[in-house]
């Protein structure tokens, strides 16, 4: 369904995604991990059409992203971490404006912005604009436009961005049900929990490239941690963080104004 | 599989160019808010523009009328409006052109590249019919009390008015977008802010013929034989209206279809343009930003110590933590953020054209012996009114900012007393925008009039300046740098102006009096300085008060 090979992106003398060779197979939730700037998000905007690959290819939905862009972009729904949207809009203007993007049928638009105003508690404030919105509610609106048009494969990068505890737990289960339903998602977080609960495989990628790839088991017996934290860490070479945090604390309550 | 994908990119998808122009409509005509929640805004800014654009047409179109003649009230109002199109697209050139939340919101949406730009310049086009329907409409009804001119007028005036509109939009989208394509990636943000700054320079300088040229236009009477005026785009479009209505002169014919001839080929430029390869050429601008908020080398030589102490003047000025932070913030801004940068340097244009003006022609004049408005010589003279349009002006650029979202942090701050922060950003502009240029004016009036009279001059301007700032500030609504640029925004900070203009005739009487006794310079400045002090107490208290109830009302403290 997803399958990268030898993929690079270089800006200037930085690369930002080093030769990343990557298949992942229908209905499965990849988890994709890595520490600030290490290149998820330009991974996933290379898969997802917004970024033109400096070398190597990726295929998705068996299209290839560079020559069949907009087929590939069809098929796709993608929840950014900006969670960008037209705030002056109505979540039922904005949704319905996304449907006839993917050449949705007006009445079925309709029918399913209902549906999911409804799974999302945006009923009452279906007319009103987002810029009135919290940040939570205008992530539903966003997760919201990624599904709306049934696609195939789901590229999300923190979806669970300002959700509170019920809603982020109706997402996840969501979620679940989609890869259920053979759906692949491509689900880039710094939640590790969730990542440890949610998907079945995870790839961590640090400074472009990938260093670990498999099952949250697999990880915690190659790395010898006992959770993905302690994975995470080791692998990203992190592990010093108690001892830096512990120092820089003193740092904070010595200081004359704290 | 390759040639479909081809195929699909070239074809204009008409269904989602439909649902892409009804948005781009419908936010047009929708207000925003600020991170002030409190400040709705009922009226979009595109109705502010509009409504301020009618009545600059209405005042001019009602001046021209007892003195022109029907060639010469069309080919001016022509030139004003296809002036002040061409002006409105540059300001909003990058919400009219280049949307910056387009490629989050619909990078990764199947809409090829014709589609999407069709859609933009589909929306351009009908932003520029909406303008030039406030600036035409009048003028076109008004025009029939022209003397000759025919009852049928506003009906060929108005369509010809809006193709010689379209044209000059045309011009720009094509200039700009030109650009885009031979620009290298990586500089091209920062040579389209410098573009923008020297072609919004030209225009305002150029604009100034306008005024000019109808002194002139409207002493020749009849008599408009000029041949360099057919080379001005407005001539042609002026002697198409002048064919239309049956009073064609030998000419027109040809100026008519010089007309025809430009404004096909510059629609054919900016549609070709932007129908290959921009969205592309947007994508690679965008990942280049990308790749250098990920550069660790560059963001390491961001990095230089920290400043920790203002230079003297400012730090005695600022006696608030607050005030340090508003003026830091704002010099800062003022010196990296490059749509700041583009907001304010072309405000500089106008007045830089008046002192040009008045140098080339020598007639600089000197208030204190010569008076202010008399004969021709009053280029010079007339910069005091951009002084106050500048300050004005400066100040409400500064409420704008790319980042405006991160203005939550005036909400979060324990801040005591918000108009100190307000207090900064104007001493910012004042010491960084408005002092340079008050010196250049204290160079070029010493060279002409003498120090003690340029001094004197440059001190009442420097009070005018301060007083615009004070009122400016007492009518802001919004912390600083907190407010997202809309389209027609800007024009709206223009509208308000007008509102506070009465004042400013009050105190151009003064200058029209230093030269019946210089003792009113005295009396100028005993005016002035308690007016600007109090306007300054006045606009600080206000919104220390204003901003106490907007964080009462939104629950943000629990004193209230």
């Amino acid at each position: 369904m997803i399958e990268l090979q030898g993929l690079t992106k270089t800006f200037d003398d930085k690369t930002a995604v080093d030769h990343v060779t990557l298949a992942i197979p229908a209905g499965q939730i990849c988890g994709y991990l890595g520490p600030n700037g290490a290149g998820k998000t330009t991974t996933v905007k290379m898969l997802t059409g917004m970024l033109t690959p400096t070398a190597g290819t990726a295929s998705v939905a068996g299209f290839d992203v560079q020559n069949d862009e907009l087929e590939v972009k069809k098929r796709i729904g993608y929840v950014p971490e900006s969670g960008a949207l037209y705030e002056s809009l109505t979540p039922f203007e904005y949704l319905q404006f996304v449907g006839r993007l993917y050449n949705m049928d007006d009445d079925i638009i309709g029918e399913r912005i209902e549906e999911f105003c409804s799974f999302f508690g945006l009923k009452e404030n279906v007319d009103k604009r987002m810029s009135e919105f919290s940040k939570g509610m205008k992530q539903k609106v966003v997760i919201s436009a990624a599904l709306l048009h049934n696609p195939d494969i789901i590229f999300m990068d923190e979806p669970l961005n300002g959700l509170d505890a019920n809603s982020a737990l109706m997402i996840k289960k969501l979620i679940q049900n989609l890869a259920a339903e053979g759906k692949t998602v491509f689900y880039c977080s710094h939640i590790l929990d969730v990542v440890e609960n949610l998907c079945e495989r995870v790839v961590i990628i640090n400074e472009g490239t990938i260093v670990a790839d498999g099952s949250v088991d697999e990880l915690k017996n190659m790395t010898e941690r006992s959770s993905l934290e302690g994975v995470f860490s080791r692998l990203t070479h992190a592990e010093d963080a108690g001892e830096l945090a512990a120092a820089f604390s003193k740092t904070i309550t010595g200081s004359k104004g704290g | 599989m390759r040639e479909t994908g081809e195929k699909q990119r070239e074809r204009i998808d008409w269904r989602q160019f439909r649902a892409l122009l009804r948005v781009s409509i419908t936010m047009d005509f929708r207000g925003h808010r600020g991170l002030n929640q409190q400040q709705r805004k009922k009226i979009s800014p595109l109705w502010w523009s509009m409504i301020f654009y009618a009545l600059m047409s209405m005042g001019l179109s009602g001046g021209l009328v007892p003195v022109a003649t029907p060639f010469l009230y069309t080919f001016l109002i022509l030139s004003y409006s296809m002036v002040m199109v061409v002006f409105s697209v540059i300001l909003e050139f990058s919400n009219s052109i280049i949307n910056p939340d387009d490629g989050d919101i619909m990078g990764f949406r199947p809409i090829n590249s014709r589609t999407y730009f069709s859609a933009r310049l589909c929306n351009l086009l009908f932003y520029v019919w909406m303008i030039s329907t406030a600036l035409c409409l009048f003028p076109a009804v008004i025009g029939l009390g022209v003397k000759g001119m025919p009852p049928f007028f506003p009906l060929v005036f108005y369509p010809v008015a809006l193709l010689a509109n379209w044209t000059a939009a045309a011009f720009v989208v094509w200039v700009y977008t030109g650009l885009l394509q031979i620009m290298p990636y990586s500089k091209f943000k920062d040579f389209l802010a410098h573009l923008q700054i020297i072609f919004s320079f030209l225009v305002f300088f150029s604009y100034q013929l306008v005024p000019r040229l109808a002194g002139r236009f409207i002493q020749a009477g009849e008599d408009i034989t000029a041949s360099w005026l057919h080379f001005a785009p407005p001539a042609w479009f002026a002697a198409g209206v002048q064919l239309l209505v049956g009073r064609g002169r030998e000419i027109d014919p040809a100026l008519a279809l010089t007309a025809v001839a430009v404004m096909l080929l510059l629609f054919f430029l900016a549609f070709r343009n932007i129908s290959v390869g921009y969205a592309r050429r947007i994508a690679e601008l965008q990942s280049q930003g990308e790749g250098r908020k990920r550069d660790p080398a560059a963001a390491g030589r961001g990095i230089r110590p920290a400043r920790t102490r203002e230079s003297l003047l400012p730090a005695l000025l600022c006696t608030t933590p607050a005030a340090r932070a508003g003026y830091r913030m704002t010099v800062t801004m003022l010196k990296r953020d490059r749509s700041v940068k583009m907001s304010v340097y072309p405000l500089l244009g106008m007045p830089f054209a008046f002192i040009a003006l008045a140098l080339i022609e020598g007639d600089l004049q000197n208030p204190f012996t010569e008076g202010m408005f008399s004969g021709e010589g009053t280029y010079g003279n007339i910069v005091m009114f951009f002084i106050f349009f500048m300050a004005y002006t400066l100040f409400n650029v500064m409420l704008y900012a790319d980042d405006w979202k991160a203005a939550w942090i005036f909400q979060a701050a324990p801040l005591s007393s918000p108009g100190q922060l307000f207090y900064g950003l104007k001493l910012a502009v004042y010491l960084r925008a408005l002092c340079p240029f008050l010196a250049l004016l204290f160079i070029v009036y010493a060279l002409n009039f003498g120090p003690i009279h340029a001094g004197m001059l440059v001190l009442m301007f420097a009070g005018l300046g301060h007083l615009s700032l004070s009122l400016a500030s007492l009518l802001a609504g919004d912390f600083p740098f907190s407010k997202p640029r809309v389209r027609g925004d800007r024009t709206r900070t223009l509208t308000a102006l007008l509102i506070i203009a009465p004042l400013f005739g009050l105190l151009m009487f003064f200058f029209a009096l230093l030269k019946v006794n210089p003792l009113f310079w005295w009396l100028y400045m005993a005016l002035m300085i308690p007016a600007a002090w109090g306007a300054e107490k006045i606009a600080r208290k206000r919104l220390d008060r204003k901003f106490a109830r907007a964080a009462c009302e939104q629950g943000a403290k629990g004193d209230c």
